[in-house]
């Protein structure tokens, strides 16, 4: 069974169509690198997976669940750390980790066991109890991701996860990511941070203006283009090596 | 609509200047903070598209003209000009200084665009001014609809000059009115830190909430229904000096009957002058501090600590597991609990909203016929039962006002997870926060009630005031249920008023008519008794169909 398989999606918000014709298929176990310019439709493929917008033309299946049908199942299976997301920062850790769980139906007490075990790994076990609007962005991002997989969840997705993290919690999280995968997790990850995304991912997914246009390891991307790193076949697929110029341009307007 | 406001904007650019502040800046942030307020981005699972609506406002317009209509007949019969005017005016004022202090303290202490403004040439007094600008807008349209009833019947009855001085006065005492509520806050700011400034502006808007309802009372102690039919007694009383709607109503004396002497010049000097001396304080003396202390709104203390370690059960787990069914229930509850607790923005608009549905039913008594004592008072109301049961209708509202309040919050973004989670039936959400509300905030009403109901009319009240409740609580599960809800903290705060005054009015009317129906029905033996157990069995069956609403019933921002 495939961890994941979009066939033919297609998804438009009004007149634009933001993903045409999206066919893709990920194995248990596997970390997927989905990288793309802004714009280009990675958000809502995520958003799709994950059941929170229901209609789209295709089909989308979840660990064997339909998302459109079975949508309950698959938000069961699946965690989710959203890009720059908001929390309810009146409340503490805990609280807001406890409400979470309770909404995945998980008994009070192991929510409360694996929550300050997860906070202490994180090195947050001293602020459990305080309240999230004295945190900083890091810390709440720290919050997020336990937030994600609380409930032991099959499938992760995550958006630009390490945004806001220092070094040392940068480091911790790609080791998780690695074990993870390890312990038969499959993981979505979603950056603009290439060089994470060339370390980490076992295959890489490039879209652009709702297709994808490349798929496959680092290895058989940087086969197909001369060029070395990530960044540079990214700047090729999707850019149009006008940079240097229009850095050039910017500062002249500026100086006007 | 915009455009219309930015037009008086520049009619009145003169004034700025006068003031010193930076005029440019001003259009430009009142501008945007209109747009923004016109344009709530409202998306949800199934469309993402921006609405413009100001629906809500203009409906409270339509509420406060058809207000204005009904007095302004009384004008036709009251034979005291000065009692009538003195009415109209503290009408008005009370009006807008309870929808400034309910809706808009919010606005004026907001602190989401400090990092937008503050890192910006902008001083002090500019942006106060912006502030207070964008708010007068609403509040000047406010004033209008009331306004414009009583300026035709003024017309008609007392010619053109008298209209006209009518509307200066009503614009005079709306600059008094804002301008004064920004002076307690700023004053307030002046004198405390900014994080003991979050911790007291409650208690402060409960104080201020008090004032103006006792200065509506002593205008009530000026024209009663007597006063009104038989014209008040030509005596001066020193607090007539303290109440701005009288210096107001004997202004329109004056410009009316052309009767003036020393006292009368009094009261116009004031009429004319206070609004100015406000103005100059807020702006010359108190927005020193205003950018500083806004900025220290936000920044919080670290030892921001919760008092009970989540090691231990604290109170609210005991309460929840207590009071709910299923685990999210349960989550929910407590969720509801702990951020009704601590988001200072939702106590900021609920609070002020306490204070006058729990102080009405004591103002109500003070007003009972006769200026006899305290005692001889409450022996006055003991023989009136319909008084009770007003009492245990006004407080049961206050699970309505809540209620329509408990969706908004500033963390609204937040409400992703409702959609992550696997949530099959939102309802449980739904009850459980309802749940919360019931115990949190009517319970202890309900309890401290059943105290006051057993001294002033002994415990035979009880059963109604329990019947009352049911009541109460069964409207409001029938309304949920059958209208589209929205889950806890997950949309918008509402910025351009939302009408949280003019819908509690609304509440007290239903709320009102079901009392009266209520008494109807306490007139026959036994059948508050009967009714008792059908309300009982209905709520239990309401609770239950509470917990099954679907997504499809559940609009998500």
């Amino acid at each position: 069974m495939k961890a994941i398989k979009i066939s033919n999606l297609q998804k438009a918000y009004g007149s634009a169509l933001v993903l045409k014709d999206v066919n893709l298929e990920v194995d248990s176990g596997e970390i997927i690198g989905y990288i793309g310019p802004n714009g280009a439709g990675k958000s809502t493929t995520i958003k799709i997976l994950i059941g929170m917008i229901p209609d789209y033309a295709g089909s989308v299946e979840v660990m064997g669940f339909d998302v459109k049908t079975n949508p309950l199942e698959v938000k069961r299976l699946i965690g989710y750390v959203p890009e720059n997301a908001s929390l309810y920062d009146t409340l503490s850790p805990m609280e807001y980790l406890r409400f979470l769980g309770s909404l995945y139906q998980l008994e009070t007490d192991q929510i409360e066991e694996k929550a300050t075990e997860l906070l202490r790994l994180f090195a947050l076990y001293d602020q459990r109890d305080d309240r999230m609007t004295t945190f900083s962005k890091g810390m709440k991002q720290k919050v997020l991701l336990i937030s994600g997989i609380l409930h032991n969840p099959k499938v992760i997705f995550l958006d630009e996860p390490l945004s806001g993290l220092d070094a040392n919690a940068v480091i911790l999280v790609k080791e998780i990511l690695s074990q993870l995968k390890h312990a038969g997790k499959t993981i979505f990850y979603s950056s603009h941070i290439m060089d994470v995304v060339e370390k980490i991912s076992d295959r890489i997914v490039l879209i652009n203006k709702g297709t994808i246009i490349a798929n496959g390891t680092f290895d058989e991307l940087k086969s197909q283009r001369e060029t070395g790193s990530l960044e540079q076949i990214f700047n090729q697929l999707t850019g149009n090596n006008e940079h240097i110029q229009l850095a050039e341009e910017f500062i002249q307007v500026m100086n006007r | 609509m915009i455009n219309f406001y930015i037009k008086i904007l520049f009619l009145l650019r003169p004034i700025f200047l006068g003031l010193g502040v930076n005029f440019e800046q001003i259009v430009a942030i009142v501008e945007v903070k209109l747009k923004i307020d016109n344009r709530r981005a409202r998306f949800n699972q199934w469309n993402k598209k921006q609405s413009e609506s100001n629906g809500t406002f203009f409906l409270m317009l339509g509420l406060y003209f058809l207000m204005a209509c009904a007095i302004s007949a009384f004008i036709y019969f009251s034979a005291s000009i000065i009692a009538i005017y003195s009415l109209i005016f503290a009408v008005m004022m009370f009006m807008l200084a309870m929808t400034l202090i309910t809706d808009f303290s919010a606005v004026i202490l907001d602190s989401n665009d400090n990092a937008i403004l503050l890192p910006r040439p902008i001083d002090d007094r500019t942006l106060l001014i912006a502030r207070i600008t964008h708010i007068l807008m609403y509040l000047l349209s406010m004033m209008l609809a009331l306004a414009i009833p009583f300026l035709v019947v003024t017309m008609h009855l007392y010619g053109v000059l008298a209209a006209i001085s009518f509307l200066l006065i009503s614009l005079l005492s709306l600059i008094l009115i804002v301008f004064l509520t920004n002076i307690f806050y700023l004053v307030l700011m002046q004198f405390t830190s900014e994080e003991r400034l979050r911790n007291v502006i409650n208690t402060f808007q409960i104080i201020l909430t008090f004032t103006f309802m006792g200065g509506y009372r002593l205008v009530g102690r000026l024209v009663n229904f007597d006063a009104l039919m038989n014209g008040v007694d030509s005596k001066v009383h020193w607090w007539h000096f303290l109440v701005p709607p009288i210096w107001m109503g004997n202004c329109m004396n004056i410009i009316i009957k052309h009767e003036f002497d020393s006292t009368k010049f009094l009261f116009l000097f004031l009429t004319l002058t206070m609004p100015f001396l406000v103005v100059f304080l807020v702006n010359n003396v108190f927005s020193g501090v205003f950018n500083q202390k806004i900025a220290g709104m936000d920044i919080a203390k670290r030892q921001e600590k919760i008092p009970n370690k989540t090691s231990k059960k604290g109170l609210v787990e005991t309460l929840s597991s207590i009071f709910t069914g299923t685990s999210m229930e349960r989550g929910t509850f407590e969720f509801v609990w702990k951020i009704t607790s601590r988001d200072r923005k939702f106590k900021l608009r609920i609070y002020p909203s306490l204070v006058y549905l729990l102080i009405y039913p004591v103002f109500m008594i003070g007003t009972g016929r006769g200026d006899g004592s305290f005692v001889q008072q409450i022996e006055h109301l003991r023989e009136s039962t319909g008084m009770g049961i007003v009492v245990i209708y006004l407080c049961g509202t206050v699970l309505l006002t809540i209620r329509s309040q408990i969706s908004q919050s500033e963390d609204f973004k937040a409400a992703w997870l409702y959609e992550l989670a696997p949530i099959g039936k939102p309802g449980e959400i739904l009850s459980g926060s309802l749940r919360a509300i019931m115990v949190k905030f009517l319970l202890p009403i309900t309890l401290l009630l059943s105290l006051v109901l057993s001294v002033i009319w002994g415990v035979n009240l009880l059963d109604d005031l329990l019947f009352g409740m049911l009541t109460i609580i069964n409207l409001d599960l029938l309304l949920s249920i059958g209208m589209s809800n929205e889950l806890p903290f997950s949309t918008e705060i509402k910025k351009n008023g939302g009408g949280s005054f003019i819908r509690n009015m609304t509440y007290f009317f239903i709320t009102g008519i079901i009392g009266f129906i209520h008494y109807l029905m306490m007139q026959v033996p036994y059948v508050i008794g009967v009714f008792m157990v059908i309300q009982l069995a209905l709520a239990l069956f309401l609770f239950k169909k509470y917990r099954e609403v679907a997504w499809e019933k559940v609009r998500m921002e």
